[in-house]
């Protein structure tokens, strides 16, 4: 790193975070100009935190599997699977706090098994994860049989203020969210086994050779990927106060998008926490422009636009940089 | 190539290919103990019937396959190309120009695939799920710019259409999976894709130009499921947000069953179709158990993890990551 602020502030400019930033800021500016009335609106401006915080909290597991080269697309199953379970716990009568660890156990058991099938049987990432995605997503639906298109909506209010209710003017769970970031890009600058994830991710072999327990840190990486998932599931129970088959539809692919936004790579080693949420941030923004626009239809067309152009940049940036190394 | 040690010739025999058909024939005889409607004509026609225009997208998909890389988008354009068939007979465009212009914007969508994982280097399942998401939204407006407009008879006539009481989509279906598998096997042009697939940088030095044959295969692919996609929703009433879901999904299961490997290099026509069979009569046999569907899609993904566990325990050596 050079001290000389010139070569700093190119430095600066040239990463993927500031990008992010500059995107978020554009979008926000965006909205304000064009609709900025309904923007600024508490209701939007509170839904549009409900909206952030859960899929920054699932971001922050895949940032975690996308530094160490991996990735998770059972995340968004797992989410509704964990609130569903919590759910259901709590209305049989069981006491709230174990109804919660039951839900963050089963987030953690469905991260095991994607770890002990990627990083143990060396099953391909992508062909595991959708597999066990329909076997979460299928699960709900078999606890869910007999429930109606909203599910569960009987809750304990308690259970709904531990997420929504506020603090500061911010949800609790935006909060906790804030807490996990702040955490996360820590644990990812400064600790030794946050280092190792991008050891591991950018060049594993270097990494074994190194006495890196690589196969630990994968499992590792998709038993808290999963763990994440099934947290920010419950706190979207306790926001939107039902569980039902529909939760955490389509999530997966919007916070790999918004991962791949905020700097990570498919081809791993790279990637923060901040990165996460200022993806996530943009994702979201871009989905709010959506609903105060009233261009719903065109939605999932502008995603897969999106993520189609996000892939190939970052296949674009990877293979020059490969070979400007005379890799390829 | 000879096989002089015999031993040599028992690895050489495909015996996943084998496998497979032991295991269907055993399925067949005993849900035909277990049910009387089984082994019908009525039955088994209309199972081959349902495989007949998901087979369309099984050939590109299976040559892809061969070759290392992977289209996660047939399911959705297998969607799309049916909407955009009736959405442009909506505007009063005859039934056989709207099929020719669906299929052109198929086989767009595979010069677009083919040319950015070839050019950027992609990882072409990052890459088709991106697609897929687009192809699937793109539907999702013309489904809602149509309405819940009934499909036009002149368009609902072409998956009807009989010889000598078989539906044609069979008929060109055993045709397609005979003149492929014979090409397959016996043509040198094909042959390149079985030597892209198994290695890539001997294939390039010895003159096999693989970017270009890896293109023209996603546009077989999505031309493919472009044409399957048109007969099954020629075949409904109307056009409808079913048609194609999970596809992609039962492809792969379908693809690595049938003996193809997620590493490349593997694979034939004529299993990947009989593995779609095999698909086809589980759900039959599932449905007549009254297995809920999403329980029977649980079982089809149990069914996926396992054969690429298989395909991950004899590869060994290929995985990179």
């Amino acid at each position: 790193m050079s001290t000389d602020a010139k070569t700093t502030w190119t430095e600066l400019l040239k990463k993927r975070e500031t990008v992010a930033l500059f995107l978020v800021l554009g979008m926000a500016l965006a909205l304000l100009v064009r609709s900025g009335n309904f923007f600024l609106d508490p209701s939007n401006l509170d839904s549009l935190q409900a909206g952030i915080a859960p899929k920054a909290i699932i971001a922050i597991g895949m940032m975690v599997l996308l530094i160490s080269g991996m990735f998770d697309l059972s995340v968004g199953s797992v989410m509704g699977f964990s609130g569903v379970v919590t759910a259901i716990c709590m209305t049989k009568g069981v006491p709230m706090p174990i109804a919660i660890l039951a839900g963050l156990g089963t987030g953690l058991v469905f991260g095991l098994v994607n770890g002990l099938l990627i990083a143990i049987a060396r099953v391909n990432p992508l062909i595991a994860t959708i597999g066990t995605m329909y076997i979460a997503r299928g699960l709900s639906e078999v606890l869910l049989v007999r429930e109606t298109r909203e599910g569960l909506t009987e809750l304990d209010p308690t259970f709904i203020w531990l997420g929504a209710g506020k603090f500061l003017g911010l949800y609790h769970m935006f909060w906790v969210m804030i807490i996990l970031i702040v955490l996360a890009q820590l644990f990812l600058r400064k600790a030794y086994p946050g280092r190792q994830l991008y050891y591991v991710g950018g060049n594993r072999e270097a990494a074994g050779l190194l006495g890196m327990n690589v196969t630990r840190i994968r499992l590792l990486a998709y038993c808290f990927s999963g763990f994440m998932a099934a947290l920010a599931g419950i706190l979207d129970t306790t926001r939107s106060e039902m569980a039902n088959r529909y939760m955490g539809q389509g999530v997966e692919m919007k916070v790999i998008v918004a991962c791949l936004i905020g700097g990570g790579s498919i081809a791993g080693g790279k990637g923060s926490a901040v990165g996460a949420l200022l993806g996530v941030t943009f994702m979201s923004l871009l989905n709010n422009s959506f609903t105060l626009w009233e261009v719903g239809k065109w939605q999932n067309a502008v995603l897969g636009m999106v993520l189609v152009s996000v892939v190939v940049s970052d296949g674009y940036l990877t293979l020059r940089k490969q070979r400007a190394l005379g890799k390829a | 190539m000879e096989k002089s040690s015999n031993k040599l010739w028992l690895r050489d025999v495909n015996w996943s290919a084998f496998s497979l058909l032991v295991v269907t024939i055993v399925l067949c005889v005993f849900l035909d103990r277990k049910f009387d409607t089984f082994w019908t004509y009525q039955n088994m026609y209309s199972i081959v019937q349902e495989i007949s225009m998901e087979c369309f997208a099984i050939f590109g998909f299976t040559f892809l396959m061969i070759m290392g890389e992977i289209d996660l988008s047939v399911g959705a354009v297998y969607a799309f190309s049916g909407y955009f068939v009736a959405y442009l007979m909506a505007f009063g465009m005859p039934v056989w120009p709207a099929i020719v212009c669906a299929i052109l914007a198929c086989a767009l969508i595979g010069v677009v695939n083919g040319t950015l994982v070839v050019r950027f280097r992609l990882n072409s399942l990052m890459m088709t799920i991106g697609m897929m998401l687009l192809m699937l939204g793109l539907r999702d407006v013309l489904s809602e710019l149509m309405g819940g407009s009934t499909l036009k008879s002149s368009y609902r006539a072409i998956a009807r259409v009989e010889i000598g009481d078989v539906r044609v989509t069979i008929i060109a279906m055993i045709a397609i999976i005979l003149v492929l598998e014979f090409l397959l096997r016996k043509s040198a042009a094909f042959k390149k894709i079985y030597y892209v697939g198994e290695n890539l940088t001997s294939a390039t030095i010895y003159g096999i130009r693989a970017g270009r044959i890896k293109v023209l295969t996603f546009i077989a692919s999505s031309v493919g499921a472009g044409i399957g996609g048109i007969l099954a929703t020629s075949h409904v009433s109307a056009a409808n947000v079913t048609t194609g879901d999970k596809l992609e999904f039962k492809m792969v299961t379908a693809a690595i069953l049938g003996g193809c490997s997620l590493f490349g290099g593997k694979g034939s026509i004529a299993n990947s179709a009989l593995a779609l069979l095999f698909l086809g009569i589980v759900v039959d046999g599932m449905v007549k158990y009254d297995v809920e569907v999403l329980i029977q899609q649980l079982v089809i993904g149990i069914i996926l993890i396992i054969a690429v566990y298989v395909d991950t325990l004899m590869n060994k050596e290929k995985i990179e990551y």
